[in-house]
């Protein structure tokens, strides 16, 4: 599910959900998209690791553009660049 | 794909009720394929069992990450359709708590739920300038909310009278707005009914969907005998004019419970990862586990405001030592954490079955009763 890529740019926003699991992350992540521009990217900080399968699949639905997910002893960052409206 | 027009240009926009299992994915994926707008959408209600799934993985019970996913999530992916996840938890509760349509078999008040959840869509239709609500429900498939007389009450409810669109069953039920507008095309929804999942299974193969969960028949934790049975235990023993919260919905989802007093339940891990769920969890609440001898972590789960006695420490102490490896020796100690410092009791292991079932919470109830 993830791209194998990581994204090494500047996030606009970042979202840190440690301590939160299904499905707060998404509905965080889904929140802090909306606030963002087209064009904006946002990076999701986790320690929940169903977010690996979950926030690829709610890009994949929302259209938005995955650019890539890191995992280090445990905590997952995932970057996500705004393409579209969030549904 | 061509997107479906009203008559006025507008584009024909539908909101969904999603689970991810198998008939919610094929009533996206029916909507959909007409080139109609979908949102859908997944409410989180805390009672989900793939959500506790979930977390218990996060405490080292399954780290398949194919087994942690979000079905809906998933569902929403597969076939190109955005997923909103709503958060009702809150709200919920007091459905529960007071179903006008009563409860099934358990704490489940399946018609109340099914009617809160579609008058959640509902809002969300309007918010969106969406056209209609659809669901994954299949006529005659499930005995207590999915029944003819049942539906109509529930789209009445929720205030969708004529916008509450069932694909799967759709010719067999009276056309609603949306076909008689023609903004659905009637003709190709489905006239599926009854307990069989054979034609959704052929349905799904064909549109090559098939990494769907198997059914799991039940995957609100309201219809478990023994979930129900300890939250209505809590009921019977909360405080004046408390409610069960989200931390209470949790607990009741792991371990042995055992009711000690009217104010004063204990709760023993199972394993190491109910263990970490529990010390995750409940740091505030009084913790014990034995010292020499290896064995589970319990909390203490007090009323509010009541603060257990000597005597009751000492049962419950008991009680850990009983479920961990010094079970046979004839003294155990046991430390007590939290509140105040850490004490350590010495006990013998309370072995006798009949001592011991006399503190779990009966299997029996009625889901009605209430404390005078």
């Amino acid at each position: 599910m993830t791209n194998g890529k990581s994204f090494q740019g500047e996030a606009d926003r970042v979202l840190d959900t440690r301590g939160s699991y299904c499905p707060v992350p998404v509905i965080e992540t889904a929140k802090a998209m909306n606030s963002l521009a087209p064009g904006e990217v946002l990076e999701v900080i986790s320690d929940d690791i169903g977010v690996k399968l979950d926030i690829p699949a709610w890009c994949q639905g929302q259209g938005q553009r995955l650019l890539g997910m890191d995992e280090e002893s445990g905590l997952i960052r995932i970057h996500i660049l705004k393409t579209g409206e969030v549904a | 794909m061509k997107p479906r027009l009203k008559a006025d240009g507008s584009p024909v926009k539908g909101i969904g009720l999603v689970s991810g299992g198998l008939d919610s994915t094929l009533a996206v994926k029916v909507i959909r394929d007409q080139g109609i707008e979908v949102i859908a959408v997944n409410f989180s209600t805390g009672f989900c069992r793939s959500d506790h799934h979930r977390a218990m993985g996060r405490f080292g019970a399954d780290q398949d990450p194919g087994r942690l996913r979000n079905e809906a999530l998933r569902a929403g992916a597969d076939l190109g359709v955005p997923v909103r996840v709503v958060d009702i938890s809150e709200d919920y509760m007091d459905v529960i708590l007071r179903p006008k349509h009563g409860y099934g078999a358990n704490m489940n008040p399946c018609v109340d739920c099914r009617a809160y959840m579609l008058a959640a869509a509902s809002k969300i239709m309007e918010e969106e300038g969406a056209d209609f609500v659809f669901t994954g429900e299949v006529l005659g498939q499930r005995p207590m909310s999915q029944h003819l007389r049942a539906m109509k009450v529930i789209e009445k409810d929720a205030g969708l009278t004529g916008r509450l669109l069932r694909p799967l069953s759709a010719q067999l039920l009276a056309a609603t707005l949306p076909e008689r507008e023609g903004w659905v095309d009637r003709e190709s929804l489905l006239r599926l009914q009854g307990r069989t999942r054979k034609p959704q299974l052929a349905l799904a193969r064909e549109a090559e969907l098939t990494d769907i969960p198997s059914p799991a028949g039940g995957c609100c934790y309201l219809t478990d005998k023994v979930y129900s049975s300890r939250f209505h235990d809590h009921l019977m023993h909360l405080a004046e004019g408390e409610k069960p919260g989200a931390k209470d919905v949790l607990m009741m989802k792991v371990g042995r419970h055992f009711r000690i007093s009217p104010a004063l339940k204990l709760v023993i891990a199972r394993d190491e990862a109910e263990c970490n769920f529990l010390t995750h969890f409940f740091p505030e609440l009084p913790s014990l586990e034995a010292v020499d001898a290896v064995g589970p972590v319990a909390v203490a789960q007090p009323r509010k405001g009541y603060s257990p006695t000597p005597a009751e420490y000492a049962t419950m102490a008991a009680l850990v030592a009983r479920y961990g490896k010094g079970k046979d020796a004839t003294a155990v100690k046991v430390s007590i954490r939290g509140g105040k410092a850490e004490e350590v009791v010495e006990v013998s292991p309370l072995v006798d079955d009949a001592a011991i079932d006399a503190f779990r919470i009966p299997e029996k109830f009625n889901p009605r009763e209430r404390r005078e």
